[in-house]
């Protein structure tokens, strides 16, 4: 045991000694998990807004009500909001073919007219939006709809909006003439009933003006966007602190991947370099054997994976990441370790050179992270890698962090990745010592 | 010491031993001769039970296995490439090495200070290794195969690609060795390291031990005539006074021929008061024993 302490605590000073190599066990993790969570983190908060332009060709009251409608959402910056412009309509068009606009929305001349009532044929909203943007053409086409939606309301708030929204229901469904009379003259009791139910329920509520009185009732759909981030430590009173934690939640554990990818192909690099430059033959010849030697190699690893997965976790913590289970964080950084170091045995077996191991071992890690979600979430694979990235450790280290920083996953549901990683680990252990006897002799 | 019988080594379809005997007796310098690519180092990771034989066995003392730890205590080895670690200081490199042999505590600081000193190397010792000299390196190279005092020495090379002096300093390194009684096994392709170190030989080349004993006898049943260059005052006939038996070449005022006896030649020119100008005798070495058995020279 002695022996493997001493090779280990001669391979991490090799390590110490070699900034480049610190810098992409160490430096390099840290920056992919703050970029990462500064990505994650903006499209979370109010700079992701679309910056767009409205021409208000109509100028009515709906049209104006549709544009405050758009702002109040939070989600729309109007750019000529508070702009006078002379020629808006090029003036904003030119702005979107330069890219400085997402969308330049016009409301057409009559839009007020028909706008919020349902049985009317709308005048069309002009839509142009950047072609390089279109990711966000749902986005608006939604924000756009809950508007015209509100308009609705608006109608309903106001006692001549109800009487032109009521008066043209009728009127639509006299000149509907495909209808039964029967089936007409039911429809029209219902639009009247609905009216004087309507008309009582505004006047019994006068307290409230400012607010719509008919808002929950009229709402085409309820939509609540539910977040996967945990709920906030209630000893914790600033609200943007919610936000901050979850940024690093999701983006530390891709972090700390690379950061053990880097460990990985760093100790397979070193294990090639012993035997290229000699130091590994005066080993052999030493009183040890192949296991203490491949034991020590692998020990030095073990202890950096766990040190870079612990640094990353204080660095996160200062940022604001709380890991919902220290017990699980502690058995998925060994689990991880364990894996790692057999891919790191296995990978200093693929050449015969530091040059080739090198290559072989970022050309890998690379795969591995592409795949296992390391650079883009797995949620935003298609199904086919998604299958694939089962094959990738990278995928299962990732689900086993997640699983004990936020998903709140219990022991069991733990040792599904866990057992994963720790069964590569021994296949790695098992290829990288086979294969190193049978060359070394 | 050890005993090396029949060994036989292949890699592919090179042979790089082939059916090697010898004997290393205690205490002596037994020095593997030959050039480049001639199987020393082969032979001697074979000693050391690096390589497996594909034939043949190696015995150390008490019938131990060159495999079994407890005989590798006993081995210090310097490998032909410079086996170090550069980012580390020669210290920690000593430190390391001499720790993978159990030595801790005082009696490693105590041996550390011994192996740097003998090799020049205690005022550079906090400096890392990067910083030295190839020179420097080599000795720190011996340094870290006897830091352990091991009884059994195995040095591959020891001076290959040094200057002149720090050569010099490895051959005192080790006749100090020798002094301590250490076994030694020595490779090289450098004559003058054999004939200046080694007890005994093996000219060894293509992977066949061709000549195995002391550098006099060697030199004598296989190293030829001396050869004996003279330039007399006058320009003259061969010499009637020298023996017929000699095939003497001449080229003006130079002779020059092949004898066993070449005083005994020169005192008959003396005799004949022929006036000689200078006299050059060159005794028969081992590049000359190498040359004979082989046809071709050490460093081809």
């Amino acid at each position: 045991m002695a022996h493997i302490l001493v090779i280990a605590r001669k391979d991490l000073q090799l390590l110490l000694r070699d900034p480049l190599g610190l810098f992409f066990i160490l430096a390099f993790p840290a920056i992919m998990g703050i970029i990462f969570g500064a990505i994650t983190g903006s499209a979370q908060t109010d700079e992701a807004v679309l910056e767009i332009a409205v021409i208000d060709e109509d100028q009515s009251p709906l049209s104006t009500r549709f544009i405050t409608t758009l702002m109040e959402t939070g989600s729309i910056r109007i750019w000529n909001r508070d702009a006078i412009l002379e020629n808006a309509r090029q003036a904003s068009l030119d702005r979107v073919r330069r890219g400085r606009l997402t969308a330049v929305v016009i409301l057409p001349a009559g839009f007020g007219k028909t706008a919020g009532i349902p049985w009317s044929s709308p005048a069309p909203i002009e839509v142009t939006i950047d072609p390089s943007r279109t990711a966000e053409r749902g986005m608006l086409q939604g924000l756009l709809v809950e508007a015209a939606g509100s308009l609705v309301t608006a109608r309903l708030d106001d006692p001549d909006g109800r009487r032109t929204l009521f008066s043209s229901g009728r009127q639509e469904l006299e000149r509907n003439k495909t209808l039964p009379a029967v089936t007409r003259a039911l429809l029209v009791q219902l639009l009247n009933l609905l009216e004087r139910e309507v008309e009582r329920a505004s006047t019994s509520n006068p307290t409230a003006p400012s607010k719509s009185t008919f808002s929950a009732d009229l709402e085409f759909a309820r939509i609540e966007f539910v977040s996967i981030d945990r709920q906030a430590d209630p000893g914790l009173d600033a609200n943007w602190r919610d936000k901050v934690r979850s940024r690093w939640d999701l983006s530390f554990p891709q972090g700390m991947l690379w950061g053990v990818l880097s460990c990985s192909a760093g100790f397979a690099i070193s294990l090639v370099r012993e035997q290229e430059q000699g130091t590994f033959l005066r080993l052999q010849v030493a009183p040890l054997s192949r296991f203490q030697i491949l034991a020590g190699k692998a020990a030095a690893c073990f202890v950096t994976v766990l040190f870079v997965i612990l640094a990353m976790v204080l660095l996160g913590y200062v940022l604001g990441m709380r890991p919902g289970s220290p017990f699980l964080l502690a058995l998925a950084a060994f689990s991880i370790a364990c894996s790692f170091v057999g891919i790191m045995l296995a990978m200093s077996v693929t050449g015969r050179s530091a040059e080739s191991v090198n290559g072989a071992a970022w050309g890998s890690g690379v795969l591995m992270a592409m795949f296992g979600g390391g650079m883009v979430p797995l949620v935003f694979m298609p199904a086919f890698m998604q299958v694939l990235s089962l094959f990738s450790p990278v995928r299962w280290a990732v689900e086993a962090l997640e699983g004990a920083i936020w998903r709140n996953y219990s022991v069991v549901e733990m040792l599904r990745p866990c057992g994963v990683l720790m069964g590569i680990g021994a296949i790695g252990f098992i290829i990288g010592v086979q294969v190193l006897k049978r060359r070394t002799g | 010491m050890i005993r090396v019988d029949g060994l036989h080594k292949r890699f592919g379809q090179t042979v790089a031993v082939d059916d090697v005997s010898l004997r290393v007796e205690t205490g002596e310098t037994f020095g593997l001769l030959g050039p480049n690519g001639a199987g020393k180092s082969t032979t001697l990771q074979l000693m050391m039970g690096i390589l497996t034989p594909d034939r043949g066995s190696v015995t150390f003392a008490d019938d131990r296995n060159p495999r079994e730890l407890t005989t590798r205590h006993k081995l210090g080895f310097a490998p032909q490439q410079l086996s170090l670690y550069e980012a580390l200081t020669g210290w920690e490199n000593l430190r390391f090495f001499s720790r993978m042999y159990g030595l801790y505590g005082e009696q490693q600081q105590r041996q550390m200070n011994w192996a740097l000193e003998m090799t020049g190397l205690l005022d550079r010792a906090k400096d890392p290794v990067k910083t030295y000299s190839g020179g420097m390196k080599r000795r720190l190279n011996l340094a870290l195969a006897v830091v352990h005092d091991p009884p059994l020495i195995l040095l591959d090379e020891p001076t290959v690609g040094v200057d002149p002096q720090s050569r010099h300093h490895l051959f005192e390194n080790i006749e100090q060795l020798q002094d301590k009684g250490r076994t030694i096994v020595y490779t090289t392709h450098y004559m003058e390291a054999a004939q200046r170190l080694c007890d005994r030989i093996a000219i060894i080349d293509q992977g066949r031990v061709l000549a195995l004993d002391t550098v006099d006898a060697l030199v004598t049943r296989y190293g030829g005539n001396s050869q004996v260059s003279v330039e007399l005052v006058e320009s003259a006939p061969t010499p009637a006074v020298l023996p017929e038996r000699l095939s003497v070449k001449q080229c003006g005022h130079a002779l020059q021929w092949e004898t066993e006896t070449p005083l005994a030649e020169l005192e008959l020119l003396s005799a004949a008061a022929i006036s000689v100008r200078s006299v050059e005798i060159t005794r028969p070495n081992l590049e000359t024993v190498f040359l004979n058995l082989t046809g071709r020279k050490l460093r081809d």
